[in-house]
């Protein structure tokens, strides 16, 4: 039941885009009907095109997204560990932080062409931050009451850390993990619009530049439901993995 | 009158753990000079009544806390500590929690010394628990059980019993006493609950302002476990005389 909940609003805005664009009300080319759409993206996939295009956007997510976590995560660790780098590196990390990655875009392009570089810059620009900054803010989370209890059990470094300070900051890292998540796909998405030859963002221009708005509405789709069944994924590998020892994540 | 200056101090069982110390919180002196010496191999009890200044004092005797003053005679490395609360940490299994008492042990050691210390504290199956799943008592044994797996000279509590309901802190009380006997530890333990320092102690001293005021003597009255009358009526003495004394001062 919950599962038709969750899709009983999106199939009510397919019947009125259904009605609006089957009223003749407006251009077919302008609006393109649900059924054009779905028969393009059939179309599309049979022929290998659409396929083609996910897997590039797929690939550059998942590495560009890893390669973003791993630094993140160990950046947070060194800066909480020797807080003068917090202090040196504040200011350029907080005039970083500001400048939105697709801002970046020109600059990359003349620095590393086209290619996938310039895309794992722009995912890793966008996601670092969330994951750093909600990791840093999670492992200066350690109570007082656990610091305490690692003092008189006599913990080593290494206990201490994987044991109380790890774990402490496991909330604030799913949540910087997630909200970059989404913030990395959006703006990958972005970033092959202007500077890619592959990839769905890519697929969307090309088709704009085609006059084909019935492809445009697949590649818009396909990028919503690929973003919105990965972040569901996600949620469900977190909650399979963490529901018994942090259920408040999984809640 | 401070325990210093007690004969008991000067008793072959009595160790001396605190010598003169004082703290202050800002302008507020929480200790003035306080000594200490403990029962050994038994339980002593810290009596008072809250905001006295007791777990301060405790808190020093364990090296969580700096004195501002004085001197501390307890090796960290022979102490543990049972805590107000369990203290366990939520994300780690009971097998887990206890394992970071004895975190260099071979694991075969390690899982035996698990095995017996919850066999020690009258727990069952309990090792691939979370805390949460636990109640209070079976979580406030665990924190026991951890402190006991370190195998300390001192053991340090911090009126561990305070939170539970009054079935299970009888048993637990019950137990302590059994486990100190059986184990050999020299227990300091804190509370504001006179019955409980009656019940358990061997040993009691009153704290009120930041002073130890009066030192009640283990023998023979506080050192007997058994439940006659004439142990009964010997505690109901030293309850008038903790009570006079409180009341006067």
């Amino acid at each position: 039941m919950p599962a038709l909940r969750t899709l009983l609003t999106p199939l009510l805005l397919v019947v009125y885009w259904q009605i609006i664009a089957g009223s003749g009300l407006v251009s077919n080319y302008l609006l393109p009907t649900p059924m054009t759409v779905l028969h393009s993206a059939l179309a599309m996939w049979q022929s290998g095109v659409l396929p083609e295009h996910i897997s590039a956007s797929l690939t550059r997510i998942v590495f560009g997204f890893s390669l973003s976590s791993v630094a993140g995560l160990l950046f947070a660790g060194l800066i909480t560990r020797f807080s003068p780098l917090n202090e040196l590196l504040a200011a350029p990390l907080a005039l970083l932080r500001m400048i939105p990655p697709l801002a970046m875009t020109p600059l990359l392009i003349l620095w590393l062409g086209i290619g996938s570089a310039t895309q794992y810059t722009i995912i890793i620009m966008a996601s670092f931050f969330p994951i750093f900054l909600n990791a840093r803010d999670g492992f200066c989370r350690v109570t007082e009451q656990h610091r305490e209890l690692a003092h008189s059990l006599n913990l080593s470094t290494w206990m201490y850390v994987s044991r109380i300070v790890v774990p402490s900051a496991v909330p604030s890292i799913v949540t910087g993990l997630r909200l970059a998540f989404g913030y990395s796909w959006r703006s990958l998405i972005g970033a092959e619009l202007i500077a890619a030859a592959s990839g769905l963002g890519y697929m969307v221009i090309n088709a704009q530049e085609m006059l084909r708005t019935d492809e445009v509405f697949v590649g818009i789709l396909v990028i919503g439901i690929i973003g919105w069944l990965l972040d569901a994924l996600f949620m469900q590998g977190i909650n399979r993995l963490l529901r018994r020892r942090f259920p408040e994540i999984a809640s | 009158m401070n325990a210093a200056s007690h004969p008991m101090t000067d008793n072959a069982d009595m160790t001396s753990v605190l010598e003169k110390i004082s703290k202050q919180f800002g302008s507020h002196t929480v200790l003035d000079g306080v000594s200490l010496s403990l029962a050994e191999n038994g339980i002593t009890c810290l009596l008072g009544p809250s905001g006295c200044g007791k777990s301060t004092l405790l808190r020093i005797a364990a090296s969580l806390l700096p004195a501002d003053g004085g001197s501390v005679h307890i090796d960290p490395r022979e102490a543990a500590m049972v805590f107000q609360e369990p203290r366990l940490l939520p994300w780690l299994t009971v097998e887990e929690n206890l394992s970071l008492a004895i975190q260099n042990a071979s694991p075969a050691d390690r899982a035996a010394g698990i095995r017996d210390v919850l066999s020690l504290v009258e727990l069952g199956d309990i090792a691939q628990l979370l805390p949460r799943e636990l109640s209070g008592g079976m979580a406030q044994r665990v924190g026991l059980a951890r402190a006991l797996l370190r195998r300390p000279r001192f053991l340090l509590m911090d009126e561990p019993f305070a939170a539970l309901d009054a079935i299970t802190r009888a048993a637990l009380q019950k137990m302590l006493v059994a486990l100190i006997a059986e184990q050999r530890v020299t227990c300091l333990f804190v509370t504001h609950d006179i019955n409980e320092a009656l019940l358990i102690a061997n040993h009691i001293y009153v704290t009120k302002n930041g002073t130890i005021m009066l030192d009640c003597a283990s023998t023979p009255e506080l050192a007997s476990t058994v439940p006659d009358e004439s142990a009964r009526c010997a505690r109901e003495n030293v309850r008038e005389r903790i009570l006079s004394y409180l009341q006067k001062t």
